[in-house]
């Protein structure tokens, strides 16, 4: 699509600036896509087999835990765990990755898991939550590349469009202006030229 | 201490012969390992309902197909049990035992909830024998009108001991070894032989699953003599001096007591504690199954409760593994044999 400029040749002239500026950005963008690419499929197959642990581990820890609540009632069940004495304080700094922001999660874990006494309660409950205490870290872990993987693909579909924004309309439309002005310029120097030749001609005859 | 088996006594327990007999009548309506079956294997919870209507439970699964809750059926079932008790119970001091860990549930409840500084009341329990408030009365404001001594003791010995360790594990410690306490002193000064050796066997059991869970979680020595509980015919020094032992020396370590058959199977599978758990209700149900033999008096009627409150837990197990859509292996394997 062509822009909408006047066929000067100062125009000519800025838009070749912008179309080799262009050109660079382009190029710039697709080697920050392919580098942004490159770590995303890294982290992929990192968490891949993050999650699945992870996974297995809170299904385990779930399985339990239904075990236990299916014996009790619902009231005792919960009453075991009402007063917990584990304490988790999560803080969530950010680190710099190309030109967005990660978080990074640091939890201080304190007390103990089990909060609860051994009457009106099971070792499914026991194994429910030492299963959760196994997986809390990878979970912690998990949280952090998956929002880093998640911001990571923001970022390439951003940096997609930015670099498909100058495959595909800018650079192309920035030709097909220069090469429409050049046309232009080239048909005014060639109508300069014939009306010269005529002046001269008429010239000629007086 | 060893325990010996209760000895039966006849001597005034005539009045009872209505309840026993009514007992009997209702036994027979108890789930049997066919019930059982049909319940586990059922493809779904539609289908488990089913087979739950075609048993001693059709006016609850009516209920259900009202619309209640799965939990409020089975909390009108556990409010039939306890009218049935009432009913039957001539000696309440004796049969309100069977209420004291509502009362235990409650009175944690409030305890947690002044701790954690939380609103709890949604957990409260309908069967206990002392009102809500009069707890929360004498938690909040000290004033123990009312209230029987085990419980006030059960309270200002929980609180200076949350005041001393802010361990929740000890408020749960130290309410349920006054329960067991209580019950204990309940029986033997009602001179009922055969709730008394329930009882011991109960303490006995529970300090087997703590001591083996507490094994298992790698738990120092001194947090084990913190939780067993006194009054059992093992000792806690008993569970202490074996406390460091491999797994497969500990059954030879229970030989000579009335639990060796516990252990054996309980421990058959290393570190797996369903086993010991399920072995350990097998031991009970059958010890409870004892007061069939017993003409006349109240433990046949309270053995009746402890059954079909164990009967209820599983029917619960069952009901809420097909809700989820748990394999029916895993309540297989935590089912007592009895209803298998």
């Amino acid at each position: 699509m062509r822009l909408a400029v006047n066929p000067t040749r100062m125009e000519l002239q800025r838009l070749k600036k912008r179309l080799v500026l262009a050109h660079r950005g382009h190029k710039l963008l697709k080697d920050k896509q392919d580098e942004l690419m490159r770590q995303f499929m890294s982290l992929v197959k990192a968490i891949r087999g993050l999650r699945q642990e992870v996974e297995e581990g809170l299904e385990l820890a779930f399985r339990s835990f239904t075990l236990f609540r299916s014996q009790f009632a619902p009231q005792e069940a919960e009453e075991a765990l009402a007063l917990p004495s584990k304490r988790i304080n999560l803080q969530v700094e950010e680190r710099q990755v190309m030109n967005f922001r990660v978080p990074v999660f640091t939890a201080q874990i304190s007390g103990k898991m089990r909060c609860y006494g051994f009457y009106n309660t099971n070792s499914d409950l026991d194994r429910s939550l030492r299963g959760l205490e196994k997986v809390l870290e990878k979970m912690l872990r998990l949280a952090q590349e998956e929002k880093t993987l998640q911001l990571l693909a923001q970022e390439i579909e951003r940096t997609r469009r930015r670099v498909n924004a100058l495959e595909y309309i800018l650079i192309p439309s920035l030709q097909e202006t220069i090469k429409y002005i050049d046309m232009k310029l080239s048909e005014m120097e060639r109508g300069n030229l014939t009306r010269l030749m005529k002046i001269k001609e008429m010239l000629a005859e007086r | 201490m060893e325990l010996t088996d209760y000895t039966i006594s006849f001597s005034g327990k005539l009045k009872y012969a209505y309840g026993v007999g009514r007992v009997r009548a209702l036994e027979r309506r108890l789930l049997t390992k066919g019930d059982f079956a049909k319940l586990l294997e059922a493809k779904d919870l539609q289908e488990a309902l089913r087979a739950l209507g075609e048993t001693d439970y059709s006016q609850a699964v009516l209920g259900a197909a009202e619309g209640a809750s799965y939990e409020e059926i089975f909390r009108a079932k556990e409010g039939e049990l306890f009218s049935l008790l009432e009913e039957l119970s001539l000696d309440p001091e004796v049969t309100d035992t069977l209420r004291k860990r509502y009362d235990l549930h409650n009175l944690k409840v409030l305890l947690k909830a002044k701790f954690g500084e939380e609103d709890l009341d949604y957990l409260f329990l309908p069967w206990g024998t002392e009102g809500v408030d009069a707890l929360q009365r004498a938690i909040d404001e000290g004033d123990y009108r009312g209230l029987p001594p085990w419980v006030v003791e059960a309270i200002q010995e929980t609180i200076s001991s949350w005041e001393e360790s802010q361990d929740p594990v000890v408020v749960d410690l130290t309410l349920d070894r006054h329960l067991f306490s209580h019950l204990l002193t309940v029986f033997r000064a009602a001179k009922l032989d055969f709730l008394s050796g329930w009882i011991q066997r109960e303490i006995d059991l529970l300090n087997l699953k703590t001591f083996s869970r507490l094994r298992l979680a790698g738990a120092e020595l001194v947090e084990l003599r913190e939780s067993l509980i006194d009054g059992g015919g093992i000792e806690p020094e008993f569970y202490m001096g074996i406390f460091a032992e491999p797994w497969e020396t500990l059954p030879s370590r229970f030989v000579t007591t009335l639990y060796r058959r516990v252990v054996e199977e309980g421990f058959s599978k290393g570190e797996d504690l369903a086993p010991l758990e399920r072995a350990c209700r097998d031991y009970i149900l059958s010890y409870l199954r004892k007061a069939r033999y017993t003409p006349f008096g109240i433990e046949p009627i309270y053995a009746y409760f402890l059954i079909k409150e164990e009967e209820l837990r599983w029917v619960r197990a069952v009901i809420l593994g097909k809700e989820n859509g748990l394999d029916p292996k895993f309540i297989r394997k935590r089912l007592p044999s009895d209803y298998l």
